[in-house]
Parts: C-alpha cells; sequence; structure tokens
C-alpha cells in the first residue's frame, strides 16, 4: 500500500507541476487527462492490493469499497466526457470531464484507502 | 495482520508500575499528596496501593493489549483529579463551543454561544440571553437561531494564551461571539455587517488587539445588494473585518473597528504574524479562477471550477498600516454603519499583497517564532513555507511578479519561498511543539505527519524533514496540539480532529459521530492513546490551553451578580426584601432562590398581564445552581451561585402553571417549586 500512496502522490504532483495557471487549451487538457488517467491507474492498484487483502467480510470495507467503485464509476462517465470533448477539440469541455474525473478518483482513493485501513486494523 | 499480544502483560505492568511509583516517589510530600493549584493529579504510590494482580486478569479478560493498557494509564484521571490542558472546540452545527479535558478526553461542558440552550437557561425566558440573540439576529429583525461553529480564539497577551477571553465565529451567519472564561459564558454577539458567512475567522493578534474575521463565499458588498452571477467579477466582493477588542470591556467595540475590501475569491483561513511578523496578517483564498458554478445549466459545478488553477493567492496585509489608514480621513468608505477601505486605496496604500499558493489551500498556519507561514494545498502533496523576512524583502524591493485582475501585487512565488516538503495526500492545517517539529494533518491519507523545521529551530540535514506519520481514523480535519499556535507551544499531545468516524464507534444510526484522536507526541514515536466520540455538531477547529491559566469564578463574587454587565445588577432581589409589586397591566416581582424554596412561592396576576420575574440565587455554596422553570410558559433559567437574572413575559395564557427548580439543588429539590395563577380576563 506504501507503493500506493507513493503513486498516488506522484500522480498529484504530475497535476500540480504540468497545468498551466488558469488556461484552457490544448496543452492544459491534456494536462489534465494525464493526471485523470493516472490517478485512475493508481485507484486501480489501490483495489489491486484491496482484492489481495480480501474484504475479509468485514461490512464497514465492503461499503466503502462499493462506495469507492461508485465514485470510480461517476469518474470514468466524465473521464469518457473529457475523451470525447478532446477528440473535438473542445479544450474547456475536456479540461472540465478530466478535472472532474479526477475528483471523483481522489475520492476513489480516499474510500479505498478508508477501506485498506480497516481491513489492516482487523 | 494486527494480533493482540495478551501475553507479556506482567513486563510491560511492571515497567509501568515501576515508573508510576518513581515519579510518585518523587513528587511525594510529607502529607503523602502533592496537589497543584488544579488538583492535577500527582498522587503517591502509597494511596495508589500497588496494582492487584487482578489488574492483568482484567486486561486478559477484556483482549487489552500492552499498548492499549498504555495509553489507558496515560489518559486515566481518577475521580476528583484533574486534566492538564482543557480543549475549547468549536461545537459546529450546534452553534456553541465544546470544553472537554485533555488527557481524560472528558466533555466537561458546552458553552451556549449562538444557539438556544436550556441547561444554562440561555434563550429561554432571560432577558440577557434575549439581548444577546437579539444582538446576533439580522438587521433586518431575522431570527438566527442556529450556526456553524468554526474557529476558537483565546485570547492572547505577546503571542501566549492568556485564559481570559474565548472567541468564536458563525460561519453560516458571518457572527462573532465572545466568551468571558470568568464564567464561561457568551456576554457579546455581534452580526458582522456587510457579510453573511465567514471561514477566516476567529483569529486574534498577539495582544487580542483585534479579532480578524474574513468572508468566505463573495457577495456584493454590502450582501444585502443584489446583483447577478454573471456580475461576479465585477460586484462581488470579499471582505476582511478587523474587530477592534478592549479587553478592559471585555468587548469588540466600533471605534477602530474597520473592514478591507478585497477580490472576490474566497477568503479562507487566517493567522496573525507574531514576534517577528507581529502587525502582519495571511489568509489563504481559493476560487481565484472566480468561478460562478451553475452545474444545472451544464457549467462546471464549483469542485472543478474552483480547482483549475495550480495557484490560489495567500493575502498578505500589512495590518499596523490598514489600522492608520482607516483612521484617516477620506480614505474609507462607510458601508452599513462600518469604516471600509477600498480595495483600491488598499492597493495603492500598499497594504495588499499576494502570494501564489498551492493549489486550494486550507490552512496558513504562521511558526512560533513568526519567521515562516506553513501553507497546505489541499490537492497538492505539500506543506509549503514562507519567509517571511523573503517577504519583505519581496515587498520591499517591489519585487512583483505581475497583478491579479483587480491590481494587487503578486510577489513572486519563487522570490519567498523557504522550503518546500513533500506531506501526503490532502495535507490541511499545521500546528507546532516545543522542539522545532510542525504537525500536518492530511485528509486523504489519513494521518498526522510530524517534520522538522528549518533555522533556527533545526539545522543542517535535520531542517525541512518528514520524520513520522501516525495513520489516523479517518479523514482528519484540523489538529490541535497542546498551546500548538502560540509563540511558546508545549508539545506532550496532539488531538486529530477527524471527520469520519465510519466503524470506530457502536452504531448509532446513519449519523455518525466524528471523532477526536488524542495523540501522545511526547516520546519518539507518536502513540494514539484515546477515540471521543462527538455526537453533538461537526467541530472544525479546537485550542488547547494549560488548564492553570484559566481562572473561572467558583460562585458569582457578589450576591446578586449580573453575568451580562459582570457587575451587582440594581434590580437583583435581596434576600428578606422578596416582594411583589402590582402597577396597571404589570406584576414585577422580585424573587430569591436557596434550598429549597423560592420566595414568593405564589404569583398570582391577571391574564395579559406583564410579568416581570427577578430573580437573585442567594447562595454562596459551590455548585448550588438552581433552575426556574415556569411550566408551559417555555421558561427555564439557570441561577448559579450569586447570579440574578430576569424574566419577562406576557401572562397570555390563563390556568395554574406550576413553576420548579430544574436544578436537583438538594434532597428536598422536588418541593422547590411554587405557582403562577393566572386569573382569565373574562372571569
Amino acid at each position: 500500500m506504501r507503493i500506493v500512496n507513493t503513486l498516488l502522490i506522484t500522480v498529484l504532483i504530475l497535476g500540480f507541476t504540468n497545468i498551466a495557471f488558469g488556461a484552457q487549451n490544448e496543452e492544459t487538457a491534456k494536462s489534465w487527462q494525464e493526471q485523470a488517467t493516472s490517478t485512475r491507474e493508481a485507484v486501480m492498484n489501490v483495489y489491486g492490493e484491496l482484492e489481495k487483502m480480501g474484504d475479509k467480510d468485514n461490512p464497514m470495507a465492503k461499503e466503502l469499497i462499493t462506495d469507492a467503485v461508485a465514485q470510480l464509476g461517476e469518474g470514468d462517465k466524465y473521464l469518457k466526457q473529457g475523451d470525447e470533448a478532446m477528440a473535438a477539440q473542445e479544450w474547456e469541455k475536456a479540461n472540465f470531464g478530466y478535472n472532474m474525473a479526477w475528483q471523483y478518483y481522489v475520492k476513489a482513493a480516499t474510500a479505498g484507502l478508508n477501506a485498506k485501513s480497516i481491513l489492516a486494523g482487523q | 495482520m494486527f494480533t493482540k499480544k495478551v501475553l507479556g502483560f506482567s513486563s510491560l505492568i511492571v515497567i509501568l508500575i515501576a515508573g508510576i511509583f518513581i515519579v510518585s516517589c518523587q513528587n511525594d510530600t510529607s502529607t503523602g499528596e502533592k496537589k497543584t493549584e488544579n488538583n492535577v493529579d500527582v498522587s503517591t504510590a502509597e494511596q495508589n496501593g500497588n496494582l492487584s494482580a487482578s489488574a492483568e486478569q482484567i486486561a486478559t479478560d477484556r483482549n487489552l493489549s500492552p499498548k492499549d493498557v498504555e495509553a489507558a494509564l496515560k489518559t486515566y484521571i481518577p475521580s476528583g483529579k484533574y486534566d492538564e490542558y482543557i480543549m475549547f472546540s468549536s461545537g459546529g452545527h450546534s452553534g456553541q463551543v465544546f470544553v472537554i479535558g485533555v488527557p481524560s478526553m472528558r466533555l466537561l461542558k458546552v458553552i451556549a454561544a449562538f444557539t438556544p440552550e436550556p441547561w444554562q437557561g440561555f434563550g429561554y425566558g432571560s432577558e440577557e440571553s434575549a439581548r444577546l440573540l437579539k444582538d446576533g439576529d439580522m438587521e433586518s429583525g431575522k431570527k438566527l437561531r442556529w450556526a456553524d461553529t468554526h474557529h476558537p480564539a483565546l485570547t492572547e497577551t505577546d503571542g501566549d494564551y492568556d485564559g481570559q477571553y474565548l472567541f468564536i465565529n458563525d460561519k453560516a451567519n458571518a457572527r462573532v461571539a465572545v466568551i468571558d472564561l470568568r464564567d464561561f459564558e457568551t456576554k457579546q454577539m455581534i452580526k458582522t455587517p456587510n457579510i453573511i458567512s465567514d471561514h477566516g475567522s476567529t483569529f486574534v493578534t498577539p495582544n487580542s488587539e483585534y479579532v480578524i474575521q474574513a468572508s468566505q463565499y463573495a457577495t456584493p458588498l454590502p450582501f444585502e445588494e443584489y446583483a447577478t452571477m454573471d456580475e461576479y467579477q465585477e460586484k462581488f466582493r470579499g471582505v476582511m473585518a478587523l474587530h477592534k477588542f478592549d479587553r478592559e470591556k471585555g468587548r469588540i467595540v466600533e471605534e477602530g473597528s474597520f473592514q478591507i475590501e478585497l477580490p472576490p475569491y474566497w477568503q479562507d483561513l487566517c493567522d496573525a504574524g507574531k514576534k517577528v511578523s507581529e502587525g502582519w496578517i495571511f489568509c489563504n483564498s481559493i476560487n481565484t479562477e472566480l468561478a460562478t458554478g451553475g452545474i444545472e445549466q451544464g457549467k462546471p459545478p464549483f469542485e472543478a471550477g474552483v480547482s483549475q488553477r495550480d495557484m490560489d493567492y495567500m493575502h498578505v496585509i500589512d495590518l499596523k498600516k490598514a489600522a492608520e489608514v482607516a483612521k484617516q480621513p477620506g480614505k474609507t468608505n462607510e458601508i452599513s454603519g462600518v469604516k471600509v477601505i477600498p480595495l483600491e486605496t488598499a492597493i495603492s496604500e500598499g497594504l495588499l499583497y499576494f502570494i501564489p499558493e498551492p493549489k486550494s489551500p486550507h490552512g496558513v498556519d504562521v511558526a512560533p517564532g513568526g519567521e515562516y507561514l506553513v501553507v497546505s494545498g489541499k490537492l497538492d502533496t505539500h506543506a509549503t513555507i514562507y519567509s517571511f523576512e523573503k517577504i519583505q524583502k519581496a515587498i520591499k524591493d517591489k519585487n512583483y511578479e505581475g497583478n491579479d485582475v483587480y491590481g494587487v501585487p503578486i510577489l513572486s512565488y519563487n522570490d519567498v519561498v523557504a522550503a518546500q516538503l513533500e506531506i501526503g495526500l490532502g495535507p490541511l492545517h499545521t500546528q507546532f511543539d516545543n522542539e522545532g517539529n510542525a504537525y500536518t494533518s492530511v485528509f486523504i491519507e489519513s494521518t498526522l505527519a510530524k517534520w522538522k523545521l528549518g533555522p533556527p529551530y533545526n539545522t543542517g540535514e535535520e531542517a525541512w524533514t518528514l520524520t513520522e506519520k501516525i495513520p489516523v481514523q479517518y479523514n482528519i480535519g484540523h489538529t490541535v496540539c497542546a498551546e500548538g499556535d502560540t509563540v511558546s507551544p508545549d508539545g506532550k499531545y496532539c488531538v486529530a480532529l477527524n471527520k469520519w468516524s465510519i466503524d470506530r464507534f457502536t452504531p448509532v444510526g446513519p449519523l455518525l459521530p466524528q471523532n477526536f484522536q488524542l495523540i501522545d507526541v511526547s516520546g519518539d514515536k507518536m502513540q494514539v492513546l484515546y477515540d471521543m466520540p462527538i455526537g453533538i455538531g461537526e467541530p472544525h477547529y479546537v485550542q488547547m490551553i494549560k488548564a492553570d491559566k484559566l481562572k473561572p469564578f467558583s460562585v458569582y463574587p457578589e450576591v446578586g451578580y449580573n453575568p451580562g454587565t459582570m457587575s451587582v445588577d440594581p434590580d437583583a432581589a435581596k434576600a428578606g426584601q422578596e416582594k411583589i409589586v402590582r402597577s396597571d397591566g404589570k406584576v414585577e416581582v422580585w424573587m430569591t432562590a436557596i434550598r429549597s424554596h423560592f420566595n414568593p412561592e405564589h404569583i398570582s396576576v391577571n391574564e395579559g398581564d406583564e410579568v416581570v420575574l427577578h430573580i437573585t440565587n442567594v447562595e454562596r455554596a459551590r455548585d448550588a445552581t438552581h433552575g426556574f422553570a415556569i411550566e408551559g410558559y417555555n421558561v427555564n433559567l439557570s441561577l448559579e451561585p450569586g447570579e440574578a437574572n430576569t424574566v419577562k413575559f406576557k401572562a397570555d395564557q390563563p390556568g395554574v402553571f406550576p413553576f420548579y427548580c430544574s436544578e436537583f439543588c438538594s434532597a428536598l429539590h422536588l418541593e422547590m417549586m411554587g405557582y403562577l395563577l393566572v386569573e382569565p380576563e373574562n372571569k
């Protein structure tokens, strides 16, 4: 899990250093795209870790994992929206889609990490 | 996999007992007991006796690990012994302030700050609380009866808590309350003109000359003006209110108070400079994107719009200069009866500067010596540390990287940063200890991170290094450490103010308590000692003061004391002079309360009469509080020993209404009652 945390940190730093100061253009859309997809990858790694641990039949961990999956699903919807806008060269819309996807992925990571914490303490 | 280690208790307990025994012997006195002024526990081993063999059995039976036992021993306070520290916690939606002992984490009191509270008789008939609540209503007269308290601020002298007063804000309505710590009661409530929400409040300057209150969600200035969301950039504004505090009066006063107009960024948390940075104020902001939301119209919701940029702007305000400008004729506008320094004046007078700060910051905390400002961007992973010295140089050299859209000069980020330290996922707020360490709450990954400040606190390779993280459960918001935001922090304890508790407590339905986790930071490794559920509201910030700095009354100094004026009330009823005076349409009663009777006990009035009751608790014994409740009339007072209070109401319900003491005051408490007899108008 330490590896996953490190990966998430890297992803968040990536967004921090690459995104321009409020601009809405192809460059920023690509930055947001990269941040969203990389964060998604990190979230999937969290799930990989959780799968290895198993939910141990812990109802609270199960609930958190369900929530995390729901957040991931919402993020995926926006990721698709961002991809479509990107293809249509609608940079502002793409920025928005990827930004929202990233927001949901961060929430998914939060829930996933809490589930891990519960399982680790069991 | 974590496994409880029940075995091996004997050795641990022996060590712990030996430790306690040694400490106890060191503190031993000829009387066999050592007590501090505040009765802080320093008992002798003789008094405690040796730990019985059954203690180990209890631990085994309860499946407690050695660490559990150690934590229990570090937090347990025997009956009659007092805590070393007191926390003042915002009460969130309850609108109140919680008083909690540390390390026991016992809830000692809920102070009625903004919300009616019957135990303290706050808002249930007493004239004084009615006045306070009215003062906190909207200017239009609309009643406000809940609050979202966020940030308590103890008064300071030379940057240290002095234990005299406490301020608390109401984020929901932009209000400030002043609590006197002689009796732990609210003395003043202010609905701040021009703004309707605040978050960066309350914070005090090092000698409590000013109480800082920054607006949060921007509105037109004043908020009563109407504007559309399309006019956001042009007409919406932020505000910083500087409330002048008169310590002698114990009140915020109009003279010397003023406001500063700010751009419509959402001003967030603030802190006053201290020591070398005294005279300056630092505030976070978010939404420098000027996002206006509108998800229902297909526009980006605030959560996306407000987090578009990498950087927001830390506001750097020269308070001393601002106070001078506020005094000068023609330099302020009067808005809603308050002097407001216009934004353009703040810029031209050199009062206001911006510094880029990482993404959606949610905390600016000044180091004990005032040399550094620590900012954490909740969507960044770092603590960014700014140098006050470098900031001053950049201002002096006018070394700006540009101006924002309103013309505010922006200092160059690289010129003023002292260090940047990778903390983790979602760092928020920082506190300090007495050994040059900082403690930052990390929301997303649910940890408290400990790291070392740079020079003069730490030098060489040690400076600016992350040293330890401890998991907390879950999603920590603020953290508080013992006197951890003053010029002389104590270390010893920190508390993680966790937003989610999930699985920590017995389930009590879908609304779960928050979780205050006490952490021992005195050793090489941090240790979670105790989980305290908070099931009354959602607290935000807390301050932790050494208990012996508080000097509360045990009883009011004189009989007939009015807590509102903190002096003897000329209308107070006196023992032996109780009376009922009737005039046309009015019945005025001077009543005393003592174990176990009221005098008078029969009050006969006519339907429609105005009834005025002046009631004095003439007791002089500690804890001999009386209540005064009238059934069916929504009246309940709390009369502490010596207190005088007044109730006014219209006798608009005919019938017979018992009144009684609502505090269990004596063996004959049930008999402490009387009758309000309201004769019908048409009889």
